[in-house]
């Protein structure tokens, strides 16, 4: 599955430019702008740290080389209104080196699938939440079978003979502890691995959030996707669990106070405004609650 | 009434299937622009049955329990129990013989996990019932809502009881009784065949609304499957008409075209209840069987009896089964054909999912996952559903000369 991740510069920043601003600076730098705004007006560029995974969908690089997803539209936009250009630092290897590197100064913000845990939030600040993903359990049909007995009751999988994997570095390390104290939850270095191993029934299910499920079930066209059996409905299902949600964040660092109210200003805007509905819509479909 | 004539001449119902058939593959336009009509012609059909059913079966189990006749129910019961024993085992010899589940390719798999995925993104989460929710809807605490939301399984329990309460009256008041709820249903009889004289042009607008909706997509891709049940289902159909003959002591080929009429009605409409007046009508004027046999035999065998959803259920748990090579021994044989036997009575007399919920409680333990059974069910059932109405109403007529006494076989 690894050979499906789409992996742009490793250790080495290696930006991607993606995105040249609007001409001229939306902002001019005023002596009493604030100084961690001021900083990234200078500069003249937005530097947001992503994973160099293929994320679909909310952030990908299609096969012609062209980046999507709903952070990429928001990050777009983001530098659109600040009047500087956007660079992509590819360099997180997984969820949890993104709020590290924001923290090592690496990047102004990340915006990238990054889920809001308590774990992180003593190594950053976040913003509210811009999208709320379901968690969704992928089930093995035959193995959970006897264990649900036609009912879609999870707390049957709370027993020390399940097994549940999640992706390694992931808040639902944490979220999947936490629900399922009982099981063995097990830790895996990509969700796709972890998937996996469903498919070969080593395990009862993989929770994963629903923008996951929901680009397996529908590809982006031209996108690389997780790569599963083209039957893998089969012998998996995708089960949302009720009032388990994962609040999608930026983050910035502790000390950009400023920088933090103003992309939560921008978010409630958003909100506010219909953009970010109509930018989640287009990614994760239009029945969601 | 001469020119309408023509209405009530046996191959009128079958050209109009036909012409349906013809029309809603030439001119999907049309026949989905029928379908509307078709439906409504159904539920003008279905809306004179349940008042029939109520009547015949309560009348009949009065009279039953005057005459001399009161060992005719477990006889029935007893008639019933072995013929749905039988369809289950048969089905399921067939089902390990033809393996329709094993060996599928890329393209049926794959179909398949999307009719899964389409099935489940649409439906929302199940809670799942208890086994006393089920037993629930057989005995409800009001029995006219229990009409309302077509729980026939309760409506035949409640008409039972109420048959052997007027039974066991005195002072002539259960005949009485019979014979006001025999008037009812005679009543109702007539008006069901003025409707049926629209027949034709109900088939019509049924059968080009059915095609023109439904693909052969479905038929091409699971054909070993559909093949099976279709193949089981004329098998049995055939062994039926036999039995018939046997029984009515007529030929075979003279019971077919007797019973022509019944069965296209049932395949064009898909539906055991909306055929079950033209089934009395058969087996009391064409097989000359007596009224009171058909009267009780008939409509408790729309949802007691139903030998093709025993088929379906049965043979769609096996390719499951197969599908996922999941061992098959004695245990877990039983419980498909006892299951299958149980949840196809559910399925004819309890709508929903109530009968997906008693097949998941059965076949879960063995690792089946039995979403995939329920998607089967439904993704087959409009191609499946004409040729099983119509072997549940032969079923249920071929159980019906079987009760008639043998004196009367005899003369």
């Amino acid at each position: 599955m690894v050979e499906m991740l789409v992996r742009m510069g490793r250790r080495a920043f290696l930006a991607v430019l993606l995105w040249l601003g609007a001409t001229g600076a939306a902002f001019a730098v005023d002596p009493v702008t604030a100084p961690d705004i001021a900083r990234i007006l200078k500069r003249g560029t937005l530097v947001v740290v992503a994973t160099v995974h293929n994320m679909p969908p909310l952030f990908y690089v299609d096969s012609e080389g062209r980046p999507g997803g709903i952070d990429v539209d928001l990050a777009n936009d983001i530098a659109q209104r600040l009047g500087v250009k956007l660079e992509f630092a590819r360099v997180a290897e997984s969820f949890d080196d993104m709020p590290r590197l924001v923290a090592e100064r690496k990047a102004d913000v990340a915006i990238g699938y990054l889920s809001r845990t308590l774990r992180r939030a003593a190594i950053v600040r976040f913003t509210q939440p811009y999208v709320r993903l379901r968690q969704t359990l992928m089930l093995s049909r035959t193995k959970t079978a006897p264990l649900f007995r036609g009912s879609e009751r999870v707390e049957v999988m709370n027993t020390p003979d399940v097994a549940i994997g999640v992706e390694a570095g992931s808040a639902y390390v944490d979220f999947t502890t936490e629900r399922f104290p009982k099981a063995q939850v097990r830790s895996y270095p990509s969700v796709d691995s972890a998937i996996d191993d469903l498919l070969a029934g080593k395990l009862h299910g993989v929770v994963v959030d629903e923008a996951f499920s929901y680009t397996l079930n529908h590809p982006i066209p031209g996108v690389p996707g997780y790569q599963v059996p083209d039957d893998w409905a089969l012998f998996v299902k995708v089960l949302i669990l009720s009032g388990a949600h994962d609040p999608i964040a930026m983050a910035v660092h502790r000390d950009d106070h400023s920088w933090l109210s103003w992309l939560d200003t921008y978010i409630a805007d958003r909100l506010d405004d219909g953009t970010l509905d109509k930018i989640i819509n287009r990614y994760l479909g239009a029945q969601r609650p | 009434m001469n020119r309408l004539q023509w209405l009530t001449n046996p191959w009128s119902p079958v050209a109009g299937l036909v012409a349906g058939a013809v029309l809603g593959t030439w001119q999907p336009a049309i026949g989905i622009a029928l379908a509307p009509a078709g439906e409504t012609y159904l539920a003008l059909m279905q809306m004179c049955v349940l008042p029939i059913i109520i009547s015949a079966v309560t009348a009949s189990i009065a009279r039953l329990m005057r005459g001399d006749n009161a060992h005719a129910l477990p006889r029935l019961a007893l008639l019933f129990l072995g013929g749905l024993a039988l369809s289950a085992i048969v089905a399921m010899a067939a089902g390990l013989l033809i393996q329709p589940g094993s060996g599928l390719d890329q393209n049926q798999r794959v179909y398949l996990a999307q009719e899964m995925l389409r099935h489940e993104e649409t439906s929302g989460g199940n809670a799942g019932l208890s086994l006393w929710s089920l037993v629930q809807m057989v005995i409800p605490s009001n029995v006219i809502r229990a009409a309302a939301d077509g729980h026939m399984l309760a409506l035949l329990l409640f008409s039972l009881l109420l048959g052997l309460g007027l039974g066991s009256l005195g002072d002539g008041q259960g005949e009485r009784a019979a014979d006001l709820l025999d008037a009812f249903y005679n009543a109702l009889i007539k008006v069901m065949g003025w409707i049926l004289l629209a027949l034709p042009f109900g088939l019509l607008a049924l059968m080009a609304g059915q095609t023109a909706q439904n693909g052969i997509d479905t038929f091409l891709k699971l054909g070993r499957l559909v093949g099976t049940i279709y193949g089981m289902a004329l098998s049995m159909g055939a062994v039926m008409v036999i039995i018939v003959a046997l029984r009515t002591r007529l030929p075979a080929a003279q019971v077919l075209s007797r019973l022509r009429t019944t069965l296209f009605t049932a395949f064009g409409t898909g539906s055991s209840v909306a055929s079950l007046p033209s089934a009395l009508k058969v087996c009391e004027s064409g097989l000359g069987l007596k009224h009171q046999t058909a009267q009780m035999v008939l409509p408790l065998g729309v949802s007691l009896y139903p030998v093709g959803n025993v088929l379906h259920v049965v043979v769609a748990s096996l390719f499951v089964l197969q599908l996922y090579d999941l061992p098959m021994d004695l245990q877990t044989g039983l419980v498909i054909g006892i299951g299958g036997i149980l949840v196809a009575c559910a399925m004819s007399g309890a709508p929903g999912v109530a009968s997906m919920t008693l097949l998941a409680m059965l076949l879960s333990p063995f690792g089946v996952p039995i979403e995939v059974a329920v998607v089967l069910l439904v993704a087959l059932d409009p191609i499946l559903d004409p040729i099983l109405t119509s072997l549940n109403v032969l079923g249920n007529i071929t159980a019906a000369t079987m009760m008639e006494p043998a004196s009367t076989a005899d003369d």
